[in-house]
C-alpha cells in the first residue's frame, strides 16, 4: 500500500490517538462495547487458527517423535537388556542364597562335623559312571574317603583327591556301597548304586517290616560314614518266598543330576 | 594336515566341554558324547588312520576328568575310530547319511566296549539299566548331534581333509 508521506503521518498519529483513548476509556469500561464485538467477530476464526495450530503441532510432534523413535526404541530395548540381565543375576543370586541357606542350616543341626563347602566344577564323561569332580583339594585338607553331603542328604564319598580339585563317586554310581539302615524299623542293610536307576538297599531279610516311604539312613557301620545321615526314602518293597532278602528300592534324598554346591565333612571318624 | 597345536586345542575345549557344559544338556536322559562325535567326525573327515590318533588322544583327556579305570574312555574310542574306519572302507564316501550312520554305529562299539571295560576292571554296572537307560538313548543322544559335529568339524578341519 503506497501512500503519501503526510497521509502516513496522519495515519500514525490518529492509530495514537486512538491507542491512547483505548488505554483511557478500557478502565472506565465504555470501551466494552467495541471488545464484545471484536470478540464476537474473531471467536470462529480463532478456534479455527487453534484448531489447525493444534493439528499441525501434533503432526510436526509426531513426526519429531518418529525421527527420535528409533533411537527411544533403542534406550528402551537397552533398558530391558539391561534389566534381563540383572534379573538373571538376581535370580541366580537367589536360588546361590537358597543352597547356602539350606548348606547353613545343615551345619547349625549338625555342629559336631566340620565342614567344607565345594562347588561342582565337573563330570564324569562316560554315561555309565556317576562321578563329580569338586573345587577342593589336599590343599583345602580334603583327602579320600571323606564322605560329601548336601543339607537334603548325602552324596557320595571322595574317591580321588587332588591338590585343587577332588573326584566324588556319588551314592549311584553302581561301584558304590553303604552301611543303612531303616529309621523306622532299624533294620540294616547296604546301599548299593544302580546307576541309572538311583539305589537299591540289599542284604534287608525279608523279616523286617519295611514299608514304601520309610526314611533310610546311613549307619556307621564299617567306618567312613558319619551315622544318621539322610540317604533317601524307601521307594518300593519287593518280597518273594524265594529270596533270602528283600528287593528294596530307595529314592535319594539328592538329585545326582543337579548338584552345584556340597559339604564335605572333614571330620566323619571323630565326630560321632 | 592338519595342524597338531589346533588339533590338540580343540581336543582340550571339547574333553572341558563334555565334562562341564554338556551333563547340563541331557539327551533322553542322557548327556551327548561330543568327544566321540568328534572322533567319528574326525575319521569321516580325516580319514581312519587320524580317526585313531583323535580316538587316542580324545580318549586320554577323558580318561584324565574321569573316575573310571585307566584307559577306559582311550581304548572305547579306539574301537569306535576302527569300527567307523572299516564302514568307511566299506561303503561308498559321498554317502549323505553317513555321519548319522557312523554315529549310531560309533555309539554303539563306544558305550559296549566301555560297559565291558568296566566288568572287567572291577567297576560293575547293571547290563539292562546300562543297555536301555544308557546306551540306547546315547544312540539317540549322539544321532541327534552327529551332523551339527560333523558340519562344525568340517569347518575348522575341513581344509585338511583334502
Amino acid at each position: 500500500m503506497r501512500m503519501r508521506p503526510d497521509r502516513q503521518t496522519a495515519l500514525v498519529i490518529l492509530l495514537l490517538l486512538a491507542l491512547l483513548a483505548g488505554a483511557v476509556l478500557r478502565p472506565t469500561g465504555y470501551l466494552k462495547p467495541v471488545e464484545d464485538f471484536a470478540s464476537t467477530i474473531l471467536a470462529p476464526l480463532q478456534y479455527g487458527f487453534s484448531w489447525i495450530t493444534s493439528r499441525v503441532t501434533q503432526v510436526l510432534d509426531t513426526v519429531r517423535q518418529l525421527r527420535a523413535m528409533p533411537a527411544h526404541i533403542k534406550e528402551l530395548q537397552d533398558t530391558v537388556d539391561r534389566l534381563m540381565i540383572e534379573n538373571v543375576r538376581l535370580r541366580e543370586a537367589e536360588v546361590d542364597n537358597a543352597n547356602l541357606r539350606e548348606l547353613l542350616q545343615f551345619k547349625l543341626v549338625n555342629p559336631t562335623y566340620e565342614m567344607l563347602a565345594a562347588e561342582v566344577i565337573g563330570r564324569d564323561p562316560s554315561n555309565l559312571l556317576y562321578f563329580i569332580t569338586i573345587d577342593r583339594g589336599t590343599n583345602d585338607g580334603l583327602a579320600e574317603g571323606m564322605p560329601v553331603v548336601t543339607a537334603r542328604g548325602l552324596v557320595g564319598r571322595i574317591s580321588t583327591a587332588f591338590p585343587r580339585t577332588a573326584r566324588v563317586m556319588l551314592l549311584n554310581d553302581p561301584a558304590s556301597s553303604v552301611s543303612a539302615l531303616i529309621q523306622s524299623s532299624r533294620a540294616t542293610g547296604v546301599i548299593q548304586g544302580e546307576g541309572p536307576d538311583g539305589l537299591a538297599l540289599r542284604y534287608v531279610e525279608q523279616s523286617e517290616a519295611v514299608e514304601a516311604g520309610d526314611i533310610v539312613l546311613t549307619s556307621g557301620l564299617g567306618g567312613g560314614y558319619p551315622k544318621r545321615l539322610v540317604i533317601g526314602q524307601v521307594d518300593s518293597v519287593g518280597r518273594s518266598d524265594v529270596e533270602m532278602f528283600l528287593e528294596i528300592s530307595v529314592q535319594s534324598a539328592v538329585e545326582f543330576s543337579r548338584l552345584e554346591t556340597v559339604l564335605v565333612i572333614i571330620n566323619a571318624d571323630t565326630a560321632d | 594336515m592338519v595342524s597338531p597345536y589346533l588339533a590338540a586345542a580343540w581336543l582340550i575345549l571339547i574333553a572341558t566341554l563334555q565334562t562341564s557344559a554338556m551333563p547340563w544338556l541331557r539327551v533322553a536322559g542322557v548327556v551327548p558324547d561330543v568327544m566321540l562325535l568328534v572322533v567319528i567326525s574326525a575319521s569321516l573327515l580325516l580319514g581312519s588312520r587320524s580317526g585313531f590318533i583323535w580316538a587316542l588322544a580324545g580318549g586320554m583327556l577323558l580318561d584324565l576328568l574321569s573316575g573310571g579305570p585307566t584307559a577306559a574312555a582311550s581304548i572305547s574310542l579306539a574301537v569306535a575310530a576302527l569300527a567307523i574306519g572299516l564302514l568307511r572302507s566299506n561303503l561308498p564316501q559321498d554317502m549323505s547319511w553317513m555321519p548319522l550312520a557312523s554315529s549310531a554305529l560309533g555309539t554303539a562299539v563306544y558305550q559296549v566296549s566301555y560297559w565291558v571295560i568296566l566288568q572287567l576292571a572291577g567297576h560293575p554296572s547293571p547290563w539292562l539299566p546300562s543297555l536301555l537307560q544308557v546306551i540306547l538313548p546315547g544312540i539317540m543322544a549322539n544321532s541327534l548331534l552327529a551332523y551339527p559335529t560333523f558340519w562344525t568339524m568340517r569347518r575348522v578341519f575341513g581344509h585338511s581333509a583334502g
